[in-house]
């Protein structure tokens, strides 16, 4: 039984995932580009929602 | 006058009613049997969990409700199903057992002329030794859970501001267990409080699913385009634990919970023991525990549940192994192979086999997440079969309704804080659920309906969301308009 706390493998992956810059920070934090997100998401669920209520 | 039973009161069931009582008015009687007085918006327990809700602000009482609308409550466990009726009742009939203070224990015997099993799943904390608020970890798949382990976060807070350090240990309690999501949005939600109060450096963050590899949720991953490439949820989920230093523990089955002490196996068949000082594990569905008699008083349960407890409907549960499985194995009406009068939404159904691929340790032990199927899929099941029944009740030779989790899309938002402007979520959106290579031979799913993104966007979706289901649930004026 191991007391090895971390998983290897999945640390190893993780170091390799790539880390948001700062300017992709702010950009989540933008309260304008958020909004025009906001509706892309908005508009990217109702396709969604309306392809899952009409096949 | 038919009547339509509706056994359970969540998410499917409660949509499932709304929905048939709005078509079929005062001439057909609609008929619910749940153990439960209160409806919960489930996903927003999370928010309980942390501190930021009350458990009154997720869930409202039912019967008021079903009074204004016309529709008959009995607060009782349903426990049998006589599809054939039988024991002088013509028709086929459930047998419930009061859970109303006063009368508990009772028993009584509903007729039907329609059924849809609508149980939700049973938490199967008994799985794994000591899981759960009865065990030693928290959960927040009920309101009540979740009021208990935001009680204990708090606790542990207390403890980070007088200088301890400690370690929070968040995920799945056993191999075979679904809602990864929740997890992840519950794990979010910790590490946000705990950077607002001050003390995320004093807390170690783990991460303990049965995923084979980050991002798979139950439903084997996804694959989405962002800024002009395709990238996997693997990767985007591996970026957002390593930005919040979150540590993953990978193909993971809990063998056990002790005070303080984790001992579970990884995919590679070792066997590992994790300390924590604060654990929220989720727990592996079963279906609710209902047997089923025939007219003699045979009992038909395996005929008509799978090994698992849950309904067997028009799937194919003959697949076999994972290189078979296609699309079409999944069900199109809901409808019990058995009797054309009895239908599963929701949980309740029996999948015709996981999303992800499963695998097993080399000592035999299952590590396969299950296939999700809450919250939107649920109601969107529930609405298809409801429809199917109203039109057999007006007498219309219309074919099922369909509701295929290979055609329908979902959406995933894991929301952190309260603020208008501090929170943050991951939103993904997929479709559909259920990969269909046939019809989208490179990755599975539309692209065009499958994405994946984190800022303020989703935050304020969330919470839009929280207050649209609330409304349709509470039945408002013109709740039938927005969407399940």
């Amino acid at each position: 039984m191991s007391m090895n706390d971390y998983d290897s493998q999945a640390e190893l992956a993780l170091k390799a995932a790539p880390l948001p810059t700062r300017k992709m920070l702010k950009r989540r934090r933008n309260v304008f580009i958020q909004l025009l997100r906001l509706i892309a998401i908005n508009i990217k669920m109702i396709r969604v929602i309306w392809a899952s209520h009409h096949h | 006058m038919a009547t339509l039973l509706i056994i359970g009161a969540g998410v499917a069931g409660h949509t499932a009613a709304l929905h048939a009582k709005r078509e079929l008015g005062s001439r057909h009687e609609v008929v619910v049997v749940s153990p439960n007085t209160r409806w919960n918006w489930i996903p927003s327990n999370i928010w309980v969990g942390v501190g930021k809700m009350t458990k009154e602000q997720v869930t409202f009482p039912l019967e008021p409700l079903y009074r204004r609308k016309g529709i008959t409550f009995h607060q009782a466990l349903a426990t049998a199903i006589h599809p054939d009726g039988g024991n002088g009742h013509d028709r086929g009939y459930v047998v419930a057992r009061s859970t109303r203070p006063g009368s508990e224990g009772q028993e009584i015997a509903i007729e039907y002329d329609y059924l849809i099993n609508c149980t939700g799943p049973k938490l199967n904390f008994a799985a794994t030794e000591g899981l759960g608020p009865d065990g030693h970890s928290l959960s927040v798949c009920t309101a009540g859970h979740a009021t208990e382990a935001a009680k204990q976060l708090t606790a542990a807070i207390g403890r980070l501001k007088a200088g301890e350090n400690l370690r929070f240990v968040i995920g799945v309690g056993h191999g075979t267990c679904t809602c990864e999501g929740a997890a992840f949005e519950y794990i979010f939600n910790v590490d946000h409080v705990l950077r607002e109060n001050g003390v995320r450096d004093r807390a170690e963050i783990f991460y303990l699913t049965n995923e084979a590899q980050l991002g798979d949720f139950g439903v084997g991953g996804l694959t989405f385009t962002q800024q002009g490439y395709q990238t996997t949820s693997k990767l985007w989920t591996e970026s957002f634990y390593r930005e919040r230093n979150i540590h993953p523990i990978l193909g993971a089955h809990c063998k056990k919970i002790e005070p303080g002490r984790i001992t579970y196996e990884q995919l590679d068949g070792t066997i590992h023991q994790l300390h924590f000082d604060f654990a929220m594990l989720l727990p592996p569905f079963r279906g609710a525990d209902l047997k089923a008699y025939d007219r003699e008083g045979n009992d038909i349960s395996d005929k008509m549940f799978n090994p698992a407890g849950f309904m067997k409907v028009d799937a194919n549960y003959a697949a076999g192994s994972y290189e078979n499985w296609s699309a079409s194995d999944w069900p199109q009406t809901y409808q019990s192979p058995l009797y054309d009068n009895v239908f599963a939404a929701g949980i309740a159904f029996a999948p015709p086999h996981p999303i992800s691929q499963p695998r097993t340790s080399p000592n035999g032990t299952l590590i396969a997440p299950a296939p999700p199927r809450t919250g939107m899929p649920s109601g969107m099941i529930a609405k298809a079969v409801v429809l199917t029944i109203v039109d057999r009740i007006r007498g219309k030779s219309k074919p099922a309704r369909h509701a295929i989790m290979t055609k329908m899309g979902a959406a995933c938002v894991a929301s952190a804080g309260m603020g208008l402007f501090s929170g943050s979520a991951a939103s993904m959106t997929m479709h559909p659920i259920v990969p269909d290579w046939q019809a989208y031979p490179d990755t599975g799913r539309d692209l065009r309906g499958t994405s994946g993104e984190i800022g303020l966007a989703g935050h304020w979706m969330k919470h839009i969301l929280h207050f649209l289901f609330l409304y349709k649930a509470k039945g408002h004026p013109f709740w039938w308009l927005i969407p399940e």
